[in-house]
């Protein structure tokens, strides 16, 4: 639990949730903007809709890391995400 | 889901009061000055004697406008007539000179001809920056540090809902006669709870506004890493191609802009009226003119709609409306930007913006209070956190009464070390804050009531300097129509009474060595 | 039009918030001196005025504004109330007698 950690994790835990979520936030709206206009959708409103979206990833992503009890897997879990969102995000 | 556990409460308690420790002095200077930008036209107005007009609807001719501009602005690839209206009385212009840097002026609506108006960044030009970048921009630093408050205010917000634990119970429960540490969570919890859906709404909108600064990669990978065509297809900007060097006479600007109008008309179904005229390469073969309808004043949402037509031919070169989606974010911007004519909304967006201080400030209290019977209160931290919070709060409202008050005391020709007189009012709001800072740190707790009587004592001063100094006392004003001047004297009043009272209150039982207050710059 | 519109949203709002206020049983003692709230006691209502200042916010100017206002003017509402409980909570008995005055299971 956070409240009884050491600096390094506590550093670990802020680290992932707000670097790592902000890699993760770039990358979704990266890859919503580009996977949508392939449904159809203009590229402008499909850019419009990832960037009022981008919130609601990136603060649950932070929360998360401040609130769970394996801030190792999953701070890993979240940075491997945030490089696989960008990486498909750019193949598109 | 698993239930909220005591440990998951305990980890989200944690969060919430060190982070809000960690950044609650911006956040407070946020919403401060986010609270004040509200009324950014009327401080200008305040600050600004030589534009307080009664606005009259009146016919304004952008080509007799142009065919009159001064020397420098004539020769301008970027010419920007901001059309006015009640809040903004003067025709707002401003153009690129040659040096690349942009230069503004007021024109008077009636005659057209420049205003010779006080050198002042009034609420504009320094509240309004100050709202959105603490003014720092140093590689855009500000921004990022006011962008990282907001994500922090969201977070807080989320983690605070899982602390509370009485949220229902304790809905309407403000106990202020209870022990001071008890009221002051009272008063952080309803006052959180009061303006709750307020609170999301102005970091979600403000983020949004610049999603193009804060992710900018991934809002250009879509276009193939190309930002310009991304604010194209969003915004509607419209790239103007440079000037060939060739001269060629502008067709009317007027004729283009009743064009622009009719056009959007027929989109919209009702009238929709241009905020801005922009005339790019003026005089050039390769002119071009811009209209944009910003800030709409029936509706919330903003800059729905873009037209730029041809200068010299004034053919129509780009026609563009917002789509469902960017209309429904446009929305969202449209709901931060607050131009839009609705008074009472206004009134109370300033109200919630003052409840989100309130709420910041007695966070930052209940930590101090929380600690300050224990061994840890003569800690540096501990001495930080106080002095930061101190002059966070009551330092940072005093500062805004000094640059006030600086406004109207400082001479025309007024240079100091700044560049102008109007950096000069800014290096007092500067001055003054910091010495709050100092003034916090070595007083500590005391230093409450001495800020609140400062900024008791700077409000009146504020209030009488704008009778002597420009006439337009509080029932001249009333009279006269300056709906804007009258609402600032009264404002200053209240807020002083308010202080007085605060201090009163603040000040210790036993009557302390009376200390001199920092007075502001004159 | 508009100003009846506006007033009667700010009036329901208020009166909203006060009777939610009176449905709490603490505040209910606060005001009336007695420990039991009448049953069901003034919460229906209270949700029902506070629906309807939406409802004439909305007719007032769209959902485009109804949609900020209404929120922040139930939330001074609710400031309004509290602050009234706190500091003269007696203000509110004329409100409180509409309930206490019928016996209990009406309204």
């Amino acid at each position: 639990m956070v409240a009884d950690e050491g600096a390094a994790l506590i550093l670990w835990r802020i680290a992932a949730g707000f670097v790592g979520g902000y890699a993760l936030t770039s990358g979704f709206v990266a890859l919503l903007g580009s996977v949508l206009p392939l449904a159809g959708m203009a590229r402008g409103e499909a850019v419009s809709l990832a960037a009022m979206l981008a919130l609601f990833v990136y603060v649950p992503a932070c929360l998360l890391m401040f609130a769970t009890r394996r801030p190792l897997r999953d701070g890993a879990l979240l940075s491997a995400g945030a490089a696989a969102t960008i990486a498909l995000a750019r193949a598109i | 889901m698993p239930a909220i556990t005591e440990d998951f409460r305990r980890a989200m308690g944690w969060l919430h009061s060190w982070l809000g420790v960690t950044i609650g002095v911006v956040m407070f200077a946020v919403f401060w000055m986010g609270s004040l930008t509200v009324f950014a036209p009327e401080i200008d107005r305040w600050m600004i004697p030589e534009t307080r007009i009664v606005h009259r609807e009146r016919a304004i001719s952008y080509d007799r406008l142009l065919a009159n501009l001064p020397p420098e602005a004539a020769r301008s690839d970027y010419i920007n007539f901001v059309v006015p209206d009640a809040r903004r009385p003067a025709i707002g212009m401003f153009y690129r000179a040659a040096d690349g840097e942009f230069r503004s002026l007021d024109l008077d609506p009636a005659t057209g001809a420049p205003i010779d108006a006080t050198d002042s960044h009034a609420g504009t030009g320094f509240v309004y920056p100050f709202h959105l970048s603490l003014t720092i921009e140093w590689r855009s630093l500000g921004y990022w540090i006011v962008g990282l408050a907001a994500l922090s205010m969201l977070i807080l917000l989320i983690s605070g809902l899982f602390v509370h634990r009485k949220i229902i119970a304790e809905f309407f429960v403000f106990r202020p006669k209870r022990h001071a540490r008890r009221a002051t969570l009272d008063l952080h919890n309803l006052s959180s709870l009061a303006g709750l859906p307020f609170y999301f709404l102005m970091p979600f909108s403000g983020l949004l506004i610049f999603a193009f600064l804060y992710l900018p990669w991934g809002m250009a990978e879509p276009f193939g890493g190309k930002l310009k065509d991304a604010t194209a297809a969003i915004s509607g900007e419209y790239a103007v191609a440079k000037p060939a060097g060739r001269p060629a006479p502008l067709a009317s600007v007027d004729a283009m802009k009743a064009r622009a109008e009719a056009m959007w008309a027929a989109a919209e179904g009702v009238p929709v009226r241009t905020n801005l005229v922009r005339v790019f390469n003026y005089g050039d073969v390769r002119a071009a003119v811009y209209f944009r309808n910003t800030f709409p004043k029936d509706r919330v949402t903003l800059s729905e709609y873009v037209a730029v037509f041809d200068g010299v031919s004034g053919r129509v070169l780009h026609d563009f409306a917002k789509p469902p989606i960017g209309h429904a974010s446009a929305w969202v911007q449209g709901a931060h930007f607050v131009q839009f004519g609705h008074w009472p909304l206004r009134w109370l967006y300033f109200a919630g913006g003052l409840g989100g201080c309130v709420m910041i400030a007695t966070g930052m209290l209940f930590w101090l209070r929380k600690r300050e019977a224990k061994l840890s209160a003569n800690s540096p931290g501990y001495r930080l956190v106080e002095a930061l919070t101190i002059a966070g709060t009551s330092g940072l409202i005093a500062a805004t009464g000094a640059f006030l008050v600086a406004n109207r005391l400082m001479p025309a020709d007024a240079r100091f070390v700044m560049e102008s007189r109007a950096d000069g009012e800014v290096l007092v709001f500067w001055l003054v804050w910091l010495g709050t800072v100092v003034h916090a740190a070595m007083l500590r707790g005391r230093a409450w009531a001495q800020q609140c009587w400062l900024i008791a004592g700077l409000a009146i001063a504020a209030f009488l300097l704008n009778a002597v100094t420009t006439g337009d006392h509080f029932v001249a004003a009333v009279g006269e129509g300056l709906w804007a001047v009258a609402g600032m004297d009264l404002v200053l009043l209240i807020a002083a009474a308010i202080a007085g009272r605060s201090a009163v209150r603040l000040s210790p039982v036993r009557p302390a060595v009376p200390m001199p207050v920092a007075m502001p710059a004159e | 039009m508009s100003a009846f519109l506006f007033l009667g949203a700010l009036l329901s709002a208020l009166t909203g918030c006060a009777l939610l206020a009176l449905s709490q049983a603490r505040h209910w003692q606060a005001v009336t001196g007695s420990l039991s709230v009448a049953r069901p006691g003034p919460r229906r209502s209270g949700y029902v005025l506070v629906a309807t200042s939406l409802l004439l916010t909305v007719l007032l100017d769209g959902a485009g504004f109804a949609a900020l206002f209404w929120p922040l003017l139930s939330g001074a509402a609710v400031l309004a109330t509290a602050a009234v409980l706190a500091i003269s909570p007696g203000l509110l008995r004329p409100l409180a007698r509409l309930w206490e005055a019928r016996p209990p299971g009406r309204r």
